[in-house]
């Protein structure tokens, strides 16, 4: 119980320092800090997201290929990891330079938003799963 | 439900009051142009353009008889001969006070994104430029001079040239003169054409059920340019998707971690990113939405705008439409 509601507080806190950063982001005094960022961000975001994709990606296939258990379980095991690899994977491409930003452009970003999302669901089941 | 049946009929009643009072006349008009027909002098305005030749590189005037025998020769405008005249009524929109700029944005039913970059000289009144960018490369620019007149600003001069890739392409000049009174062989010339730039500003009674009748039949039945106004969604409606994608992300991302019963590296990593991204995605949403924010006036060297730097004032080169590079980047959004 307490366990859960760490978990709970932990994700409150996180969600509203969130919300409060983008809200803070978003006032005219932080205008000169937005202009000041912006040259770097994809570039931040380029190389933090590929580090993670290529880290879960390769933690995925070895969970895949190295646990000597049934077939479902290893596939249980990486799912996470692939999910967490290929969000980061598609947050990379969606950074990546192009000559003129597309609607093209915005397929990659809902991809990983989608895979985000069912890391998210994966970790749930994983963890109500170790619970019970 | 009878409350808004109520502001239904308020409304409705509104809509007919304003529309009909707009044509029987019965009372002030809900024009903003002076009314002076029949006492209005006369003016004139001629005409003449230029094309660069493709072989000469000089400017050619385009002569009238030549338009329809030049192979690969057209022009949207007349080559020569006489024009409306312009006339911007005292107080309408689109005059300013002081210098600085105005962008106005919007999307053509193409898909492309026009820009128009309204330059204002030192002591404001009609625009002393007005630049055209199409998906933000500039398409032409044209510079006025105006002369103040008892019922407002008469243009008595324009410049427009026509730019492709910063080559000068063509220029259409127009000059407004009074007319001298009809005679043999004299043009005779018009009453200047008022040109109203905005929505109308009557008065009383009429200014209210007009004002409610324009705004509902605004809201109603967007016109072409306004109906890819709203910087709510129509503009930036990619910046909207993105930004959601990228708050998908983090919420995702947070629910991860706070379940995970430990965090690695690659994860906080991820995480980072995930929060860079969101920060983008809101800068450029941002960034759109003040861009496609209708009615933003900016002014030369205050406030940090994106005009800072030219000098107070504006350089005048700019003001009479050039089009080199230091004119049009500091407005290229």
């Amino acid at each position: 119980m307490r366990a859960f509601f760490s978990r709970r507080a932990s994700l409150g806190v996180m969600v509203t320092l969130t919300v409060v950063a983008c809200m803070a982001l978003a006032t005219p005094w932080a205008q000169p800090f937005r202009r000041a960022i912006r040259p770097g961000l994809p570039l931040f975001v380029i190389v933090l997201a590929a580090v993670s994709a290529v880290g879960q990606l390769v933690v995925g296939a070895v969970q895949l290929v190295s646990k000597p258990v049934s077939a479902s379980e290893r596939w249980r095991a990486a799912a996470l990891p692939l999910s967490l690899g290929a969000s980061a994977l598609c947050m990379v491409l969606a950074f990546l330079p192009h000559p003129q930003r597309s609607l093209l452009h915005l397929f990659p970003l809902l991809g990983a938003a989608l895979f985000a999302v069912a890391a998210a669901a994966l970790q749930r089941r994983a963890r109500a799963r170790s619970d019970s | 439900m009878k409350y808004r049946m109520g502001v239904a009929a308020i409304a409705a009643t509104a809509l007919i009051a304003g529309a009909c009072g707009e044509r029987d006349g019965g009372s002030a008009p809900l024009f903003t142009e002076p009314g002076f027909p029949g006492s209005a002098p006369a003016y004139i305005t001629t005409g003449s353009a230029s094309i660069v030749d493709p072989r000469t590189k000089q400017l050619r005037v385009v002569k009238p008889s030549e338009l329809a025998t030049a192979p690969g020769v057209s022009a949207s405008v007349a080559a020569g001969g006489t024009g409306q005249v312009m006339l911007l009524a005292n107080g309408a929109p689109g005059i300013a006070k002081s210098d600085g700029y105005y962008v106005e944005n919007f999307v053509d039913a193409s898909k492309h994104q026009h820009a128009l970059v309204l330059l204002y000289g030192h002591f404001g009144g009609p625009p002393a430029a007005v630049q055209h960018y199409v998906d933000k490369a500039l398409v032409s620019t044209t510079a006025y001079s105006w002369q103040h007149t008892t019922t407002g600003w008469l243009r008595t001069t324009s410049l427009t040239r026509v730019v492709q890739k910063g080559q000068l392409i063509g220029t259409y000049s127009a000059t407004t003169a009074p007319a001298t009174p009809p005679g043999p062989g004299k043009g005779g010339g018009g009453p200047a054409i008022p040109v109203r730039l905005e929505r109308p500003a009557p008065r009383g009674l009429d200014r209210m059920l007009g004002g409610v009748a324009y705004a509902l039949a605004f809201a109603i039945a967007p016109q072409d340019a306004s109906a890819q106004l709203s910087p709510a969604f129509g503009a930036c409606a990619q910046e909207w998707l993105r930004f959601a994608a990228a708050a998908a992300i983090i919420i995702g991302l947070d629910f991860t971690i706070s379940e995970m019963p430990l965090i690695t590296p690659a994860v906080t990593a991820q995480f980072a990113a995930a929060l860079a991204q969101l920060g983008a995605a809101e800068d450029a949403l941002l960034r759109c939405i003040m861009e496609h924010q209708p009615g933003t006036f900016h002014s030369f060297g205050g406030g940090g705008g994106p005009g800072a730097g030219t000098g107070g004032g504006g350089d005048n080169s700019c003001l009479e439409g050039s089009y080199a590079a230091h004119c049009t980047t500091p407005f290229t959004l």
